[in-house]
């Protein structure tokens, strides 16, 4: 139980860093993150299945959901708020279908079993322990890649969309292809999360991606922190004890479920009254002295 | 330097902007006023491209500018403030600053990876203009402060450094002293004049005090109901009776 609940916290972590390049940082809320979690699952278990080596499949996993992020991206260009949230919750909703109607490639509704378990340079890793050890790693270079991105010149780019987009354009910055960079970056991480998921499951169909899921991520993004990374392993955390502790604890499925909802709203009500940017907000990142912070 | 010909906008039926033309010549203060829901801040709106013109010519240092995408605009050394400040709150004041340079190393995807060298050494020189700014300007206790903290009248001097730090040719402030005491209004006026002195900006400055401008701005334009009315010396402005007429007409 430790690992599994453990190796959740992960996948779900490196997925909401991802979409907290989104959400925190760029301050957008997107509604698509079902979908690139989707595609990189896809991508991943099927690269995987016909031979190609797990960390370049994880990896193309993120880059297709990367490269349907900058497609989005394009298409929501103009878009503001409402709209862009509308806009991605509807292309979360294509994806789906395509997952459940395109049988040739993904079987559809039957979903597919045996997605192989990592192997890198021929070392399998089978048990729970070494899932473990493995994906710590990942999230380790997630977070350090991120973290560099959003400490450096960047991350405050981005931020400036988040604050003011027409005080940004005003001062000269290229908003479009900022903004687009930040969707791709998201469902990159997006992408890889869900390759990961795939591959300890074991087994994706097209339910695993629904808008349920989706919001679930955005809790994660929001409880834990906007615009904070480690914000977003701690809501990660919180998260999954809430969503998966009632199982282990006996409850009956059907109030499992109502108590979770309960819960969720209650973290959600709880946090806008309290602390409306999460249990970590942002941190300062800059000071005079400590320059070189700015590059790190 | 800026020269805008029969600018016109329409809102519905409402001519905002009629037929109005302006020269900005370079190294001066020239000034832009006229009563409320004159169309003031819709002419900086369009000259920087905001807002698309319906019909006109706008030419910035001798390239047709018209209906060019605002940030372009600004690339080529064009820099407004807002009526409405628009600062970004949820940062430092010191974050405001250095994020404004257009020359910044580092807001590329690929900087982060193949300049980390050359990234530190850029933010550190940043660092070090935008302090020295803030020290001029008497607000370097405050650096580490997020922006939404400061008083409004900070807000719009934080609001105009920022523009500063874009290293601009010339700068256009929509109201800049609007609704601050008059501390910072003075406080105001000594930096745009530092300002042009030493650095050599041009300013465009829309004011709707007349007070502000007159022994600031070398001409004046004057707009009245989307119209050109009167154009000239502060002194010449203060004196006609066309201006004097819209003032007051509004004002009553
Ligand atoms: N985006 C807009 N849509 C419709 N009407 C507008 C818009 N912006 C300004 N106006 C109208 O245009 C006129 C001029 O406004 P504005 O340029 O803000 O005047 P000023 O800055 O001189 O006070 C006003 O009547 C205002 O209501
Ligand atoms: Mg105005």
């Amino acid at each position: 139980m430790f690992y599994h609940l453990t190796i959740l916290m992960i996948i779900y972590s490196i997925t909401c860093i991802g979409l907290n390049i989104v959400v925190g940082y760029t301050g957008f809320f997107s509604f698509a993150r079902a979908a690139f979690f989707g595609i990189g699952a896809y991508t991943s278990a099927l690269l995987v299945m016909s031979g190609v080596p797990f960390l370049i499949a994880i990896i193309a996993g993120g880059i297709l959901a990367a490269i349907f992020g900058w497609i989005l991206g394009l298409i929501t260009v103009e878009m503001t708020g409402d709209y862009f949230a509308l806009a991605t919750f509807a292309f979360a909703e294509m994806t789906r279908q395509v997952f459940i109607n395109w049988t040739g490639l993904t079987r559809g509704p039957l979903g597919l079993p045996g997605i192989p378990r990592p192997e890198i340079f021929g070392f399998r890793f089978s048990t729970n322990q070494a899932y473990l050890f493995l994906y710590i790693i990942l999230l380790i270079l997630v977070l350090l890649i991120t973290e560099m991105y959003v400490k450096s010149p960047f991350g405050r780019l981005l931020k400036t969309i988040r604050e003011d987009e027409t005080a940004a354009q005003s001062l000269g910055k290229d908003i479009a292809k900022t903004k687009n960079i930040a969707i791709a970056m998201g469902a990159f991480f997006g992408g890889v999360g869900g390759a990961l998921y795939a591959h300890y499951i074991t087994y994706i169909d097209p339910s695993a991606f629904v808008l349920h899921i989706t919001i679930f991520f955005l809790i994660i993004v929001i409880a834990g922190g906007m615009g904070n990374n480690y914000g977003t392993i701690l809501g990660a955390v919180m998260l999954v004890l809430v969503r998966e502790l009632p199982r282990y604890l006996g409850l009956s499925p059907a109030f499992a479920a109502s108590l979770q909802q309960m819960v969720y709203s209650s973290i959600l009500v709880i946090l806008m009254l309290v602390r409306p940017r999460g249990l970590l907000g942002e941190r300062k990142l800059l000071s005079e002295q400590s320059s070189e912070e700015g590059g790190k | 330097m800026l020269e805008a010909n029969g600018i016109e906008k329409n809102f519905g039926g409402l001519k905002a902007v009629d037929n109005v033309s302006i020269k900005v010549k370079e190294g001066t203060i020239m000034g832009l006023i006229g009563p409320n829901g004159a169309g003031k801040t819709t002419f900086f709106n369009l000259i920087t491209g905001f807002l698309s013109t319906d019909s006109g010519e706008i030419k910035f240092k001798g390239k047709d500018i018209t209906n060019l995408e605002p940030h372009l605009i600004s690339r080529l050394g064009m820099v407004r403030t807002f009526q409405q400040t628009r600062i970004f709150p949820e940062m430092t004041v010191l974050e405001n600053l250095i994020v404004a340079p257009q020359d910044n190393v580092g807001e590329g995807f690929f900087d982060p990876i193949f300049y980390r060298k050359a990234l530190k050494d850029d933010q550190k020189e940043k660092i070090s203009v935008a302090v020295a700014i803030l020290k001029d300007m008497g607000l370097y206790d405050q650096k580490d402060e997020y922006a939404k903290n400061l008083p409004y009248g900070e807000q719009k001097r934080l609001e105009l450094m920022r523009a500063v730090m874009t290293s601009p040719d010339i700068l256009l402030l929509d109201e800049p002293t609007a609704g601050v005491s008059q501390d910072y209004t003075d406080n105001m006026k000594s930096y745009i004049k530092k300002l042009k002195n030493e650095r050599g900006i041009t300013f465009f400055i829309i004011e709707h005090k007349m007070s502000f401008l007159m022994d600031l701005a070398e001409y004046l334009y004057v707009i009245d109901h989307g119209k050109l009315i009167a154009s000239g010396t502060p002194k010449e402005i203060q004196n006609n009776t066309k201006v004097i007429n819209a003032y007051l007409g509004t004002e009553g």
